[in-house]
């Protein structure tokens, strides 16, 4: 329906999770007709993303420099090393602010039907960290799916094989929500790791 | 045409859209199904699908990717972790190679059941080395050939004649056990790089009782069951072998 370019425009904005063919065509649009400047500075913010944003060399955290304002802050606790599947996990987990210690970020989780195994997720490089720095305690903070267990358990005994105290973070009811919303499974787990008051 | 109601268990989920997953399903009737799935979210809280867990499952249209319309878990789920999670996870891979889809047998489901069972039975006693998930997994790896046309006698050789205890045998995938007994044979059986390919009756009349007690049964079945496996699954290996490296 539309020339070429913006039909090669449209297509392109579909690569982002979310963007349905509607959407890929009203931002598509938007930028061409009212928004020229914010186009131009959306495709050099791209590029230059693209081009320079690497992993970090300690935590494989997404970042352009060798080493990320976390891992370099030397107020953080690099004896507390935290776990976690996505980099959006470490954003997540900064918002909280609770926790003052460094990740790993895993970039996925164990998945041998997907193909991706304990190389695939770094699991070397973490290796590498527990036997060289003197990390204390290693929060397992993977999801709890089948996945993320099985990733934390991997993990879990490669750590507690260099005498690594290895805690996981607990599971159950979320703050705000409700009892009779909430699947079986969780609840199981939330009765499990109850606490006195 | 819609179809209600179907005991299942899942295999493996995959991510489709921000709120629909692709379905790898291990069904009773229709034996290995794929269906797109859109899960339930209530008051922001999204419902994930259950791994070994009993499951109901309805579909609607759809030729090699059905549409899913409802999944209730319609028991609780085995309560794995550590090693017999990792076993449990190289059982759905090992399905997931070796089945292929929609080939109904209602055998495999309960064959998965079981195998589900024991390696729960070994969680929740404590019994989590790599020795004990050994048992139930040549267990049914050896089953599961049986059930998909693959399966070998383990009292009678290729000859249809009993497996004698003293006697040595090399395997033929296709025809079973073979006698060692021509000069030829005899060659395989001195040659130590072959020599892992010559087994003792002892202990495949082990294997055809189920008795796995001794070591050297449990290593002798694990070689068994992977040349057997071997021809289904190709030159691709199975990456969950690579879980059980640390352990």
């Amino acid at each position: 329906m539309f020339s070429p370019l913006i039909d090669q425009l449209i297509v392109a904005l579909r690569r982002l999770p979310s963007v349905g063919p509607k959407t890929a065509q009203r931002m598509a649009l938007h930028l061409l007709e009212r928004d020229r400047q914010g186009a131009e500075n959306l495709a050099h913010a791209l590029l230059k993303a693209v081009e320079s944003v690497g992993q970090c060399q300690s935590c494989r955290n997404l970042t352009e420099q060798e080493q990320c304002n976390i891992c370099k802050n030397p107020r953080r606790d690099q004896s507390l090393l935290c776990i976690v599947e996505t980099p959006a996990d470490v954003i997540a987990l900064e918002q909280s602010g609770q926790f003052s210690g460094t990740y790993f970020v895993l970039f996925g989780h164990l998945s041998p039907i997907d193909g991706v195994g304990p190389k695939e997720i770094g699991i070397d490089l973490l290796e590498r960290r527990l036997d060289q720095e003197d990390i204390k305690e290693l929060i397992i903070a993977t999801n709890p799916t089948m996945e993320g267990e099985a990733t934390a358990h991997y993990i879990g005994e490669r750590a507690k094989s260099r005498n690594v105290r290895v805690t996981r973070i607990a599971h159950g009811v979320p703050l705000g929500g409700e009892l009779e919303y909430i699947d079986g499974g969780t609840l199981a787990h939330a009765l499990n790791s109850r606490r006195e008051i | 045409m819609a179809t209600q109601q179907i005991s299942s268990y899942l295999l493996h989920c995959r991510k489709y859209t921000d709120s629909r997953v692709i379905l790898d399903l291990l069904t009773s009737d229709f034996g290995l199904v794929s269906g797109v799935f859109r899960l339930k979210t209530k008051k922001k809280i999204t419902t994930a699908v259950p791994s070994f867990t009993p499951l109901l499952v309805s579909w609607g249209r759809g030729q090699a990717l059905k549409t899913i319309t409802d999944v209730e878990p319609v028991g609780p789920g085995c309560k794995l972790s550590g090693i017999t999670l990792f076993a449990a996870m190289y059982v759905n891979e090992l399905m997931l190679r070796l089945l292929a889809a929609e080939d109904s047998s209602a055998d495999v489901l309960s064959l998965y059941q079981g195998v589900l069972l024991e390696l729960e039975h070994l969680a929740l006693s404590g019994q989590s080395q790599l020795a004990h998930i050994e048992v139930p997994l040549r267990k049914f790896e050896l089953m599961l050939l049986a059930n998909l046309g693959y399966g070998i006698s383990f009292s009678s050789d290729a000859f249809d004649q009993t497996i004698e205890e003293h006697l040595f045998y090399r395997l033929d995938c296709e025809q079973g056990f073979v006698p060692v007994l021509t000069s030829d044979d005899a060659g395989v059986l001195s040659s130590p790089t072959k020599m892992k390919v010559v087994f003792e009756g002892k202990t495949i009349l082990s294997m055809a009782i189920n008795d796995f007690s001794d070591l050297m049964v449990r290593r002798e079945a694990k070689t068994i069951s992977r040349m057997l496996l071997k021809p289904l699954l190709g030159d691709k290996p199975l990456k969950s072998r690579e879980l059980f490296s640390t352990v």
